[in-house]
């Protein structure tokens, strides 16, 4: 099949801190020239600092910076860029941004407008996933609400018979949360159904509602898909991600432990499937639950590159960005199914800056501290230096570290090991936190669900006032030897250090 | 040299004197001899309690960081003859411990409030947080409205404290 081909020589990456770092290395390796945006508390971020070029969008404020659309199409068009990487968040599942890209006559590296419309629609997607043949949770759409905001009760009562209790409500066009309840009473789901619609209505202008069969005790797992403009589609195996809090992940790995090859193999059909359905070009990931029994389930697409994608990589030894880069140019898929294989266990840790003992709580200040991990099958993503500023603007992500081992026993020893070495100084982390759930027999024994860190890890407190003797011990003895207070920065930096250090970052353009 | 240290709110005393390749610290009145002594790399090597511990100390103004095995500890440096300073922590009043927008205030003037009760609700990085009053009494004074803006450390209102209701 002839397919057009065009050469990326300049992308603008509409993005800031660790994605839009690994975009620009990826550029990097690929000898693409790069464009960074930033908003002015973004203008000496790592990743302004490794683009050739960068453009201030405007303030702190994401809608006044990465969020303008305006603001990044006239910085693609001024500096003439030919594709735009919109990475995760901001704008990436926007699809009236997508369609500006293109109207512009950029690259969108990302799928069509069009997927992106249908996939960021509950129903919608549903719909074309149940075309497919791909298992979705049962649900029922219930009719608009009428004039007095109720439903028939005949229909709400055959719904609730037909998927069981418990039930969950939730608003078909909305998301966030808002709208969505869990109703274990046949009774009670009629006025759970018109104060959710109430709700839905109040928050996104549209009260349609529609009911879910609830999975009791879920697994998150996704599969990582990839297609070409050829229609190629394969998928890159799973990722577990049920260690989340508040439905945000903060533990991901692959393999997952409650798949078998054979349910490996049947997702991973069903996942191209949903991909094939839509003819979707690029990076997606099709998000599973997955109940006790191994039934699965489709619970949405995204229709980006996914924060965790970094296991994925591990296993399979791929570079996901490069790839989206060659697909959005018009190349092939680099592999065929067959191709790709699964090589030993990777696990990602997402360190925050947030207290965890103050309902995780963001953490502000600047990083005085911060040395990373390192070793073999130790990799961080990462956009922050040490003297960064965590401010209120944005997410609170330090990084993303991810390990590689060969089991995962192994990875779990290494991440762990990992992060006891990462020092971070100046705000509070997680760090302790995400230890303590490593440690957890039942993460060891790999039963996992999303309920799992309220189920285990709450209350959890850190020990940190056992050690306070030694942090003060520690924190004296190095006041004292000091010749005068370091005003900034990891003591005995100055001391140590030769005169590299007091040139800061310092970098000779061109010649890195 | 002697030093003092706020670690939450528990106030410690410590004083370090150096004995060749020792140590000799006293932690509020216990005294002990360690080894410390730098690494190559920034960091600090400290044999206590019968084990080797690696560390990392950084500094911001008056705050001291110290971080071992995944652990950060955040100490405060005081002078005890200075004056006493002015900590945004939650006595009878509430302030911001982050900067951020009221969205709601969920009391008045007057007002008597349980210890715990929630009060307030300020947003900050795309997240809502509820404030609690910290002790029972009265509502003294509101300092602010929704939709304001406050910066770290604002006073966001006052409670009298008093007998519950």
């Amino acid at each position: 099949m002839n397919q057009e081909t065009r050469s990326l020589r300049k992308i603008l990456v509409a993005n800031r801190g660790e994605i839009a770092v690994r975009v620009i290395r990826a550029c990097r390796e690929a000898g693409i020239a790069t464009v960074a945006v930033v908003s002015t508390a973004d203008t000496a971020a790592l990743h302004a600092e490794m683009a050739d070029e960068v453009v201030v969008l405007g303030p702190p404020e994401p809608a006044a910076s990465y969020l303008d659309q305006d603001k990044v199409l006239g910085a693609a068009l001024e500096t003439g860029a030919d594709a735009v990487h919109p990475g995760y968040g901001f704008l990436a599942e926007n699809a009236g941004f997508a369609r500006r890209c293109l109207e512009a006559g950029l690259v969108f590296i990302g799928p069509s407008p069009e997927v992106i419309d249908t996939m960021g629609e509950k129903t919608a997607a549903r719909a074309v996933m149940e075309e497919a043949g791909v298992p979705v949770v049962p649900g029922a759409l219930l009719p608009d609400p009428d004039a007095e905001g109720g439903f028939p009760a005949d229909v709400v009562a055959e719904a609730t018979a037909q998927l069981g209790c418990p039930v969950m409500v939730k608003a078909a066009f909305g998301g966030g949360g808002k709208g969505m309840r869990l109703v274990t009473d046949p009774q009670a789901v009629m006025a759970a159904c018109e104060a959710a619609a109430r709700e839905a209505k109040g928050a996104f202008g549209n009260g349609r509602i529609y009911l879910e069969k609830f999975i009791e005790q879920p697994r998150h797992v996704e599969f990582q898909i990839f297609g070409d403009a050829a229609g190629n589609a394969v998928h890159l195996f799973e990722r577990e991600c049920s260690i989340q809090r508040r439905h945000q992940k903060i533990i991901e790995e692959t393999p997952s432990p409650a798949l078998t090859d054979d349910l490996r193999r049947d997702m991973g059909q069903a996942a191209v499937a949903a991909a094939r359905a839509v003819g979707y070009v690029g990076a997606g990931t099709v998000e599973f639950l997955l109940d006790p029994d191994g039934g699965y389930y489709f619970l949405e697409m995204n229709t980006r590159l996914q924060v965790e994608h970094p296991v994925t990589e591990l296993i399979t030894g791929t570079d996901l960005v490069r790839a989206q880069i060659e697909v959005a140019a018009g190349g092939t898929l680099p592999w065929r199914q067959e191709d790709l294989t699964v090589h030993g266990h990777a696990i990602e840790c997402r360190v925050y800056a947030e207290d965890p003992e103050q309902d995780f709580m963001p953490s502000l200040g600047c990083l005085v501290g911060l040395v990373e991990p390192a070793g073999p099958g130790v990799r961080v993503d990462t956009g922050v230096r040490r003297g960064d500023e965590i401010g209120i603007h944005y997410d609170p992500l330090i990084a993303k570290l991810s390990v590689h081992a060969g089991d995962r026993a192994a990875a779990i020893d290494r991440a762990a090991a990992a992060l006891r070495d990462y020092a971070v100084l100046g705000v509070t982390t997680n760090i302790e936190y995400l230890l303590a759930i490593l440690a957890d027999d039942a993460f060891g024994r790999g039963d996992l669900h999303t309920g799992f860190l309220a189920e285990r890890m709450a209350g959890w407190k850190s020990g940190r006032a056992d050690d306070s003797v030694l942090a003060m011990i520690t924190a004296a003895v190095a006041e004292q030897s000091t010749a005068s207070v370091p005003v900034n920065g990891i003591d005995g930096a100055r001391d140590d250090s030769g005169p590299w250090e007091h040139l800061g970052r310092f970098r000779l353009r061109g010649l890195e | 040299m002697r030093l003092h240290y706020r670690i939450g709110d528990q106030e410690h005393e410590v004083e370090v004197a150096p004995l060749g390749d020792h140590w000799r610290v006293t932690v509020d009145g216990e005294t002990r001899e360690v080894m410390a002594r730098r690494d190559g790399a920034g960091g600090w090597l400290v044999d206590w309690d019968g084990r080797r511990h690696r560390l990392q100390v950084a500094a911001a103004g008056e705050e001291r960081f110290v971080f071992a095995a995944g652990r950060t500890h955040r100490l405060h440096l005081f002078d005890p003859d200075a004056g006493h300073e002015e900590e945004s922590t939650d006595g009878p009043g509430l302030r911001a411990n982050m900067p951020g927008k009221v969205v709601r205030v969920m009391v008045n003037v007057g007002d008597t409030v349980q210890e715990g009760q929630p009060v307030l609700i300020l947003e900050s990085m795309k997240m809502e947080t509820e404030r609690t009053a910290a002790v029972a009494g009265t509502v003294a004074a509101v300092h602010v409205e929704p939709g304001q803006v406050v910066a770290q450390g604002d006073a966001l209102l006052d409670i009298e404290p008093g007998a519950e209701a």
